[in-house]
């Protein structure tokens, strides 16, 4: 049963990855953006029946023209990255839940803070974000353009915030020439390890960025085109750091592909050839399973398979016929009487869905890609 | 890199440091900096575009495999980075290199300390003291040396190639040139221009392998109009039997 969100008004359509998220008081969360506030939407107690509300929406961020955002949960705390197109500014903000201190407000004071305003405005503002252990805050944007030979390229850039400093314009992609360059998603995986996923005209990479701030090479997973999922869920596979990237690269071709402690592993299609080009596909994992969500081409339907520790790709099951969505989010997290899919979908409406697919996590959780485990009231 | 006057009216000149500051604006802190200053930026200098060279260096030798003695000849190559890396790396000694722009000419000997300070007072810093000292040294990192240095480091002859006397003066520094490559010159020239051009390359030595290096068509990329952009297949219709390389994604044609 599709619950549509209340939402003021039309929200962007280009959008990172929003969760959902649930806190220690089993509350969902998701983030939705217009032009010129960011919400983070709250539900009820039943988040398919109940009303959502969009807490302290006074004191949210405000632009001129946002265009993209992203979100993460890290303890009480949503933090979110938002691109407002006018002028060009990245800029961060925080987000208390109910189990935090502030019990559903935007931060006194970290609220709009920029981040980075590039020079030359890049093509387009994709942007996400990421938070470490000890609370450091890595955001992958796409940054200044650099012009060589009368040639505007795009740069992928990433920005860190250190005791509340920031440092911004940290090349991840701009040796060379090549265009069609942008930022496409972000996973924090083992040992506050941050992994950076972009495109350019040549394919598909990833970069890792190491607890020490030291970038890996460039490992390149796909030929050019396509779209992806703008999560790298991270899991531990018997101590070994796994990384998974989906990839919708034609209407008949979905795929994911994982690294193992860095290490490029086959890539592997989902079942089907039913997908339609439009939303980027969304990845979740619940233990070493993953889910991948994605908008069916036949039906438009909101749909998920499942893959347990990089085996086959499983059933292609229905979330949604509610509507025919343009942007989708998935999360795992424990949230009512076990565990669920949780989906976030939208038209020019926002919707939420959520799928139950076992009992809770043992031990149970409620920081979806993230290993700080917190148990939830039973 | 720098174009060149080969013909009396290509599309656009790069005789004054303004033509190439208009098409050269590039990041040259690709380390990061403080949020709360802009990023330092250059032009067309040694400590931005020499990454740019290696790379353009690497990939010749990967695609062509020459043995190291071939003769080669450049045109339109600026200061010649890319020719310097391709000897100083790989071991081509037998390269000659032209460029006429009157600002190549004027300025290859200087270096670019006097642009660096600029460039770092324009985000507020001062390039003697603090932070802004600590730019300015990278920067010249970067550029491939300790202190301030000459844009070039081999020389850059002024010679179009248009007449007897200018390649008589081009086969003496070398003899009977094997390759001749022109780097980020076609796409400033008119098709009619392009085609002059080729055949005074050829008159260097008939039958002479000749090689464009070239930005390509970028559909959907900001890119400066008034340039004669083509795709490679589009400039391998016109010459067929010229070999011509995408400085974006490496293909050859």
């Amino acid at each position: 049963m599709a619950r549509k969100l209340v939402y003021s008004s039309a929200p962007s359509l280009d959008f990172g990855w929003r969760g959902p998220f649930v806190d220690a008081n089993d509350k969902v969360y998701t983030l939705v953006v217009n032009a010129t506030k960011v919400y983070v939407l709250k539900a009820g107690a039943d988040p398919l029946v109940n009303t959502w509300t969009g807490p302290d929406s006074g004191s949210s961020p405000t632009g001129t023209s946002f265009k993209f955002a992203s979100a993460i949960q890290d303890g009480t705390k949503i933090h979110v990255v938002a691109w407002d197109n006018s002028g060009g500014n990245y800029e961060y903000s925080v987000f208390g839940t109910s189990d935090d201190a502030s019990a559903d407000q935007w931060d006194a004071t970290i609220v709009d803070e920029q981040i980075e305003a590039p020079t030359n405005a890049p093509t387009s503002g994709e942007c996400f974000i990421s938070v470490r252990s000890d609370g450091d805050v890595i955001v992958l944007y796409n940054g200044d353009t650099d012009k060589v030979m009368g040639t505007d390229y795009d740069r992928v850039d990433y920005a860190r915030r250190e005791s509340g400093s920031w440092t911004v314009g940290i090349n991840v992609a701009g040796d060379g020439l090549e265009a069609d360059r942008y930022a496409t998603g972000i996973g924090r995986g083992a040992s506050d390890k941050v992994w950076f996923q972009f495109r350019q005209a040549s394919g598909g990479y990833l970069r890792d960025l190491s607890s020490t701030n030291s970038l890996g090479s460039e490992l390149q997973v796909s030929g050019t085109g396509g779209s992806w999922a703008f999560l790298l869920p991270y899991y531990d596979d018997g101590g070994v750091e796994v990384m998974t990237t989906a990839r919708l690269h034609t209407t008949s071709d979905v795929r994911s592909r994982q690294t193992r402690d860095g290490t490029l592993q086959t890539e592997l299609a989902l079942s089907g050839t039913d997908f339609n080009l439009l939303p980027e596909p969304a990845i979740a994992v619940d233990g070493t399973d993953a889910y991948v969500a994605y908008r069916d081409d036949t039906a438009s339907d909101v749909t998920y398979q499942k893959s347990a520790d990089g085996a086959a790709w499983g059933n292609i099951t229905t979330v949604s016929t509610a509507t025919t969505p343009v942007a989708i989010s998935a999360n795992v997290i424990d949230h009512g009487g076990g565990k669920v899919l949780a989906v976030v979908y939208l038209d020019t409406d926002v919707y939420y869905d959520e799928i139950s697919i076992g009992p809770f996590s043992d031990p149970p959780r409620n920081r979806p890609n993230e290993k700080h485990i917190h148990l939830l009231r039973r | 890199m720098a174009e060149r006057c080969y013909v009396n009216m290509p599309r656009k000149t790069y005789n004054t440091k303004a033509d190439f500051d208009a098409d050269y604006d590039i990041g040259a802190e690709p380390d990061g900096r403080p949020g709360t200053r802009g990023e330092v930026r250059l032009n067309y200098h040694r400590a931005a575009m020499l990454p740019y060279c290696e790379k353009r260096a690497a990939k010749l030798v990967e695609i062509f495999a020459w043995p190291t003695s071939t003769k080669i000849l450049m045109v339109g190559v600026g200061y010649a980075w890319t020719a310097e890396i391709l000897e100083t790396v790989y071991g081509y000694t037998n390269i000659v290199t032209t460029d006429t722009s009157p600002y190549i000419q004027s300025t290859q000997d200087a270096d670019e300390a006097a642009d660096y300070d600029a460039a770092i007072t324009a985000v507020g810093l001062n390039p003697a003291a603090d932070e802004g000292a600590a730019v300015k040294s990278k920067l010249v990192t970067r550029q491939g040396g300790v202190g301030n240095r000459r844009r070039h480091s081999r020389e850059v002859k002024n010679e179009s190639l248009s007449n007897n006397g200018s390649r008589n003066r081009i086969r003496q520094v070398l003899g009977d040139i094997e390759v001749g490559i022109t780097e980020e010159v076609i796409a400033v020239l008119d098709d009619s221009e392009f085609l002059t051009v080729i055949d005074w390359v050829d008159k260097i030595n008939a039958g002479i392998a000749r090689i464009h290096l070239t930005t390509e068509l970028q559909p959907g990329t900001p890119q400066n109009p008034i340039f004669n952009w083509k795709t490679l297949a589009d400039w391998k219709a016109l010459a067929p039997s010229d070999t011509f390389v995408s400085l974006n994604s490496w293909e050859v044609l």
